[in-house]
């Protein structure tokens, strides 16, 4: 799938690399902004009711 | 002339699984090691929007000098964070851990990110009931990640805008999470009046436990000087 992706990019390796590279920068800025605050309260209450 | 199938279902399978193994991985970094350093610079702020609240600031030892603010209100609603900073809370014995942490109201995850958490239920500080307190163990901060070091006598002091409140802890126990009760009044024969209570998650890394610590009203004095149980520890 990876592999699929890194040679449906357009340009040359170095410029592929650069643009998974931002795809990987946006994602996890995602998951850490968003996501992961989002999952959290599954599994993490340290009070109590 | 030969044609590649341009992907494969076990490639696919196996990216699939590699993804979820690097989901994990993130999520535990994210957890045990972002929250702490976004939690600690988060608490310095809303440290520094209260005591800018209060008018004062602190002095060499990180205590708060007097209030020059002639508000009536010493909590500090902050609309932008959507959480109300209340008080300063200080633990000598655990002065490199727990000196000036923020005290908001609520014990939200959100609140919790932001500080200790105050029991929607509980008394003012220092008034009559069972003012309980919560924190993370881990995460966030971690502002109670070593609520078990304290011992029996040791100090726990919150600062307002105009008032220290001092209280000293009697007894620790360990509870399941859904017994809300230690966080009532009277969470045990003979319990003080005027008392405290510190919850946290137990063992570490596990929320399968909360580790609870009581204490009694000790006293309270004006903002124009420092406690000397503080000092002693200062």
């Amino acid at each position: 799938m990876y592999r699929w992706i890194f040679r449906a990019l357009p340009g040359p390796v170095w410029a592929r690399i650069a643009t998974l590279a931002a795809a990987a920068a946006i994602v996890l800025w995602g998951l850490f902004a968003w996501v992961f605050p989002w999952v959290e309260p599954l599994f993490s209450q340290p009070t109590v009711p | 002339m030969t044609t590649r199938s341009p992907i494969s279902i076990r490639e696919v399978v196996s990216d699939a699984l590699l993804t979820a193994g690097v989901l994990v991985l993130l999520f535990v970094a994210w957890q045990q090691w972002f929250t702490n350093v976004r939690g600690d610079t988060v608490h310095q702020q809303e440290q520094s929007r209260l005591l800018k609240h209060w008018g004062s600031t602190l002095d060499s030892n990180g205590l708060p000098e007097s209030s020059k603010s002639t508000g009536s209100h010493s909590s500090y609603p902050d609309p932008v964070r959507k959480v109300r900073i209340e008080a300063l809370m200080y633990i000598p014995k655990l002065r490199s851990h727990l000196w000036g942490t923020p005290v908001v109201y609520g014990t939200s995850l959100h609140s919790l990110a932001h500080g200790v958490g105050r029991y929607p239920s509980s008394p003012g500080f220092g008034g009559i009931g069972n003012l309980g307190l919560a924190g993370h163990r881990t995460t966030h901060g971690r502002p109670f990640r070593h609520l078990d070091e304290l011992k029996r006598g040791d100090i726990v002091a919150i600062r307002t805008q105009k008032t220290w409140f001092i209280y000293r802890l009697d007894r620790t126990t360990i509870v399941n999470p859904d017994d809300g009760w230690v966080a009532q009044p009277h969470p045990y024969a003979n319990a003080p009046q005027r008392m405290i209570t510190l919850t946290t998650c137990n063992p570490l890394h596990s929320a399968r436990q909360r580790l609870v610590w009581w204490g009694h009203f000790v006293r309270s004095q004006s903002d124009s000087s420092i406690p000397r149980e503080l000092l002693k520890g200062a």
